[in-house]
């Protein structure tokens, strides 16, 4: 029987004092990897901005 | 951070003068080593203060003393270490040690001003970041609780202390002797 994995859950945000984007895997909670050049991660969503501090809701 | 003791050069008086009202005229409250008296060890108190404020700020000056520089970039250090916000404000001829050329400053001169409230302003945007990133991180309790700490530290929003209590509780941490890694790092 195949085996079946559940997709990560893996979004980017861009850092403000870097400028850097970087890569998160939301189902692990970890931090994957920090860009090194400019612009983003092709295929990987931009995590939206939340409403106000402390109120991101997903 | 910067040089308390006599001979303070001038420079570093017109700087800690300028710098001083700029803070204050945005609402922070400045404190360095002479405005806090406890009558105990002197490294004790900066370790203190250094736990205790927001954002910690270097003043250099190219005739500082190598001592005098030493302790300097000891506390900012420290800062760096916590997690705490840093910036280095210096003279022109002021050199910067190689391991801190990554750590922000701005030059003492005519743009001033303009340069350091664009660093305060930068607070705000690295505060909504961490927010976010500890949204991102919920399925890592400890390290999500971090970077609520970091926002908290930037804003002083209740609404992360209450946060970082959820992730806490979700994650079961509440069994934890009051004193372990886990519990310290959610009563912030």
């Amino acid at each position: 029987m195949a085996e079946t994995k559940k997709k990560p859950d893996v979004v980017q945000v861009r850092n403000p004092r870097t400028g850097k984007y970087v890569k998160i895997d939301r189902s692990e909670g970890k931090i994957l990897a920090h860009k090194k050049s400019e612009g983003p991660y092709k295929n990987v969503p931009i995590a939206r901005k939340p409403g106000g501090i402390g109120s991101y809701s997903g | 951070m910067t040089q308390l003791g006599e001979p303070v050069p001038e420079t570093v008086r017109q700087i800690r003068a300028d710098l001083t009202g700029i803070l204050q005229n945005h609402g922070f409250e400045v404190v360095d080593a002479n405005s806090v008296v406890t009558g105990r060890d002197f490294l004790i108190k900066i370790w203190e203060i250094i736990t205790t404020v927001l954002i910690g700020i270097a003043i250099v000056h190219d005739e500082m003393r190598p001592g005098t520089l030493a302790n300097i970039f000891y506390e900012l250090g420290l800062m760096q270490a916590y997690g705490k916000e840093t910036l280095v404000i210096k003279t022109s001829n002021a050199v910067v040690p190689s391991d801190l050329i990554r750590t922000e400053y701005v030059v003492y001169g005519p743009a001033f001003e303009t340069n350091l409230l664009r660093f305060l302003h930068s607070l705000q945007e690295r505060a909504s970041y961490y927010a976010q990133v500890a949204h991102l991180l919920e399925n890592n309790p400890l390290l999500a609780i971090d970077y609520l700490r970091r926002s908290y530290l930037l804003t002083g929003e209740e609404e992360l202390k209450e946060t970082a209590r959820r992730f806490y509780l979700e994650a079961g941490l509440d069994a934890r002797a009051r004193n372990s890694v886990e519990t310290l790092l959610a009563s912030f």
